[in-house]
């Protein structure tokens, strides 16, 4: 028939505008009244808009983020050994470990960590230095709000990737 | 509810009564026109402000978006922030500008925009002028911004918006003809040219049912009239920036925003005037219902315009030559006949004509378009022979 095309269409935006209200209902007045909504999924259907600062998506697990220092769950140790894996592994250099024997020789953690520097400035996020990490200390966190106002806050240290890693977990 | 039915004619004695008290009955009479239409342009231009709100929500609910929604809870500040925008801007005059062309254009858009609503009934009592031709009326004033826009064009001094304006004027005339013809088979159905008529005549049933070929037709041509997407072609961005109004800034620009969305509300209170049965309706009150109605044909052309691709020049030619004025025509004679006929089965007669007519359009056409089709998957050289 001369005119379905014209009708399919219509029935195609027509069903578009109806998912973004189905979608929406169960958030239905904070949304609109702007008030933060916690961090959400981004859905395939339904509406596509995050109204940003307001709203954050979360991200996917495979997300290069920043780094964070992980900590084992039960003693609250950290699990870096300070091995220099990872800063062996960087192609540019970016990080930079420094560790000393624990004099306490009856603790579990054979070495403390005395500095431990990231800078993101110059970091490929290539990944290398968590792929190479062999006490599963280095990973990649999904925070993405890594804007500073100088440039020396670009340079991560220990105890603020220690911090990032118990805000992603 | 009587009070709240008739609130405009309360409000409009109540006034009178005041008025006359110190004033004699002319200059009551002039009093009341003066009011009557300060309180109109008051309620279009607002009506204009919040019509582009709603079109942009509308179009972004169509994208899976939300639309206007940093100004204010829901953006609904945002027409206010738009047209303040507007009015600050600088007012720049192109250097092969014909001046007075120039800034007589969009006084000369906006005044017949406004026109028409001198004679389009809001509801009882609610017309501020029944005169006995509103039907032709209406689209004979609003004809007048094709000038406009040639005028628009021509005073830029730029080849787009020449270009724009051209087509402006080619399509305008183009689809006046079966708007017109749409319109003339409601006046037969009706019997009358007067809008107030013509609604009170509706009051069993829509002319919608008994002209539902006429309302389509009359649906593509208000849309074409208006130069809406996806006819959009006197503005097409992608080929003549935008059209007879590239030159304009500030003001200039405004007056002829103000005048394309007045006559998108003044095309679809004709529609529902002449389709839709105008002010009818149960338990709301009369200009509530129209406004609903009006809003409704808004809404579909918004959804035209999120749906659609813009049409090519000679596909707009096409549409309204070869298929939109064959149809009103023999829309005109079925009615004619039906009239003729004088069957007293209320819309029946004029609904089955119009469902009758419109598949044997669909079939002829599809017919033509199978045959362009199996000419065009021939090979050349078979074509030539053939």
């Amino acid at each position: 028939m001369v005119g379905t095309g014209l009708l399919k269409g219509l029935w195609v935006t027509l069903r578009h505008v109806v998912e973004t209200y189905r979608q929406d209902w169960h958030k239905f007045p904070r949304r609109y009244r702007r008030e933060p909504v916690a961090v959400q999924e981004q859905s395939l259907t339904g509406l596509f808009t995050v109204q940003y600062p307001e709203e954050r998506l979360r991200m996917f697990p495979r997300f290069h983020g920043h780094l964070i220092q992980k900590r084992d769950p039960e003693t609250g140790l950290y699990n870096c050994t300070a091995c220099k894996a990872c800063e062996r592994a960087c192609p540019h250099g970016v990080i930079s470990v420094e560790g000393e024997r624990n004099p306490d020789r009856e603790s579990k953690k054979k070495m403390l960590v005395t500095r431990f520097t990231w800078d993101a400035g110059r970091c490929l996020y290539c990944g290398l230095c968590v792929e190479a990490c062999p006490s599963d200390a280095l990973d990649w966190g999904q925070g993405y709000e890594l804007a500073v106002d100088r440039r020396e806050e670009l340079v991560f240290d220990f105890e603020r990737l220690l911090k990032l890693g118990e805000h992603a977990t | 509810m009587p009070s709240l039915n008739n609130l405009f004619g309360f409000l409009q004695d109540w006034i009178s009564g005041k008025l006359s008290g110190f004033l004699p009955p002319w200059g009551v009479t002039l009093a009341m026109m003066v009011i009557t239409i300060v309180a109109l342009l008051l309620f279009l231009v607002v009506t204009v402000m919040y019509l582009t709100y709603l079109e942009r929500k509308v179009l972004a609910r169509i994208a899976d978006r939300l639309g206007p929604n940093r100004a204010g809870p829901l953006g609904i500040a945002q027409p206010v922030a738009d047209v303040l925008k507007l009015i600050v801007k600088e007012v720049i005059v192109p250097a092969r500008a014909d001046v007075p062309v120039y800034f007589l254009a969009p006084v000369v858009m906006v005044a017949p925009a406004l026109l028409p609503y001198a004679v389009l009934p809001f509801g009882p009592r609610m017309v501020p002028a029944d005169i006995s031709v509103a039907v032709l009326f209406v689209p004979a004033v609003t004809s007048i911004t094709t000038l406009a826009l040639l005028m628009a064009g021509w005073g830029s001094g730029n080849k787009f918006s020449l270009l724009g304006g051209l087509r402006a004027v080619a399509q305008k005339v183009s689809y006046s003809i079966p708007l017109l013809l749409a319109f003339l088979a409601v006046v037969l159905v009706s019997g009358s040219l007067s809008l107030v008529r013509i609604v009170e005549a509706q009051a069993s049933y829509p002319f919608l049912l008994a002209q539902p070929l006429g309302f389509i037709i009359a649906l593509i041509c208000c849309v074409a009239e208006v130069n809406r997407s996806p006819f959009d072609i006197p503005e097409a961005e992608s080929e003549l920036v935008a059209g007879y109004h590239t030159e304009y800034s500030g003001v200039g620009f405004a007056m002829f925003f103000l005048a394309e969305y007045i006559g998108m509300f003044t095309v679809s209170a004709m529609l529902a005037i002449l389709y839709l049965g105008g002010w009818h309706g149960p338990l709301l009150p009369p200009y509530i219902w129209f406004l609903i109605k009006v809003y409704l044909i808004l809404c579909v052309m918004f959804w035209l315009r999120g749906t659609f691709p813009r049409v090519r020049v000679d596909q707009l030619m096409n549409l309204s030559w070869k298929v939109l004025l064959p149809l009103s025509m023999v829309n005109v004679a079925v009615v004619a006949l039906v009239d003729k006929l004088g069957l007293r089965l209320g819309f029946l007669p004029g609904l089955v004509a119009g469902l009758v007519v419109m598949a044997v359009a669909a079939a002829v056409l599809r017919t033509r378009r199978r045959a362009r089709a199996a000419a065009a998957a021939r090979p050349a050289w078979q074509v030539r022979e053939a």
